[in-house]
């Protein structure tokens, strides 16, 4: 447990740093190959589409949701090991992305992709100042670290306004903003289980869809939203089964990587989402 | 039965097992557990729920994990029972496979 309450505004650093930089070579044993650390999707696919398909649908489905085309500029808030910022000027034809992390494990696994579209920052969305505009934003798993456990809710919802807002200066008032992000459903805050919030993901809090409208309002319109729970408990179902066969073929070795605790965590995470306790955002704004 | 194999446990057993941890969990006799209830009526928290299917599936020495589906969607425990038995025999004859 972190004993430095100084809150910090985008996400905590150090928060971040203990989650995420466990190792590259751990993360890269049980996620995908495109290393993408976030639930994937499974709506317009057969059921039994592997993982790395689905990952694929979740990454054109936020590229579509920003109607990411060629020549644009767009940022990625969260942009993890740069999977969303690769598919964009892949399969989109992209001009340039801009990434934000706040883990040096992926600043460094992003510098080395080589890629001159393809830039990232070691920054929080909070003390970000982009050069020039963006034509839209893509945020995909880092609202989650946005807000602190100790913030009121009025406290919380002032930082997504913020959040928000700066995406709408940074987008000069007409760009596209797709978010992805875990929120509360059936449990609140106060129930949240200990271990997930003292030993996985400390100093973060989850949003409510209540936080997220009170906070858009004016700023942004919504123009889809969904809850796909259920996409993420299959996705830290299948992480948490080719986590135990990388232990079991030899790839991870327990005696050095937190084995025992990711794999608690994943399945207790994809127990939360099938008892509908956390859901799964996925939320088209439009600038209002 | 050498320590890698699977226990072959039939539907039944496997629901007698899930009743019997459910009402040590909430604290009830087995009896007032009803196998015709959903998991997720019981109240149990996600960490529970785990660590029951945790140890079932220690119990079943199994080498993958049962998928959490079978437990949390089954309409009845003993649903969810015959699910995890017939995925249990499905393991059971990928290994023989070898």
């Amino acid at each position: 447990m972190m004993q430095d309450d100084v809150i910090e505004y985008g996400g905590s650093a150090a928060a971040i740093r203990h989650h995420y930089d466990v190792g590259n070579d751990f993360y890269s044993a049980w996620l995908d190959p495109t290393m993408t650390y976030s639930s994937a999707m499974w709506d317009g696919l057969p059921k039994d589409a592997p993982l790395e398909e689905a990952q694929k649908r979740k990454l054109a489905y936020h590229a579509e949701s920003v109607g990411a085309a060629e020549g644009m500029r767009i940022l990625d808030v969260g942009c993890g090991w740069g999977g969303m910022m690769r598919n964009l000027r892949s399969s989109y034809g992209v001009a340039e992305c801009v990434g934000l992390t706040l883990s040096e494990e992926q600043l460094a696994y992003i510098q080395q992709l080589g890629d001159p579209g393809i830039g990232a920052v070691l920054s929080n969305w909070h003390d970000y100042r982009p050069d020039k505009p963006f034509d839209a934003i893509i945020s995909v798993g880092a609202f989650e670290h946005f807000a602190h456990p100790q913030q009121s809710v009025d406290e919380r919802r002032g930082v997504y306004r913020e959040f928000f807002q700066a995406c709408r200066d940074w987008t000069a008032g007409k760009g596209r903003l797709s978010l992805q992000t875990i929120a509360y459903g059936k449990m609140s805050p106060e129930d949240a289980n200990p271990f997930i919030s003292n030993e996985i993901f400390p100093a973060a809090e989850l949003p409510t869809l209540e936080d997220i409208v009170v906070a858009s309002k004016g700023l942004f319109r919504i123009e889809r939203l969904r809850d796909d729970g259920l996409d993420y408990a299959r996705t830290c179902e299948m992480w948490s089964n080719k986590l135990r066969g990388a232990v079991r073929s030899g790839v991870v070795d327990p005696a050095i990587h937190p084995v025992e605790k990711y794999s608690r965590y994943l399945r207790m995470s994809a127990a939360g989402f099938r008892m509908r306790k956390i859901g799964l955002l996925r939320i088209a704004f439009a600038a209002d | 039965m050498n320590s890698d194999s699977i226990r072959q446990a039939s539907a039944k057993e496997i629901e007698d097992w899930i009743v019997a941890r459910i009402a040590e969990i909430v604290n009830m006799a087995p009896a007032n557990v009803s196998a015709d209830a959903p998991f997720d009526s019981f109240g149990i928290d996600s960490a529970k729920a785990i660590s029951l299917m945790v140890e079932l599936e220690n119990w079943l020495n199994l080498p993958d994990e049962l998928p959490l589906e079978l437990l949390f969607e089954a309409e009845a425990i003993r649903d969810a029972a015959a699910g995890i038995a017939a995925a249990v025999a499905d393991m059971a004859a990928a290994q023989a496979e070898g």
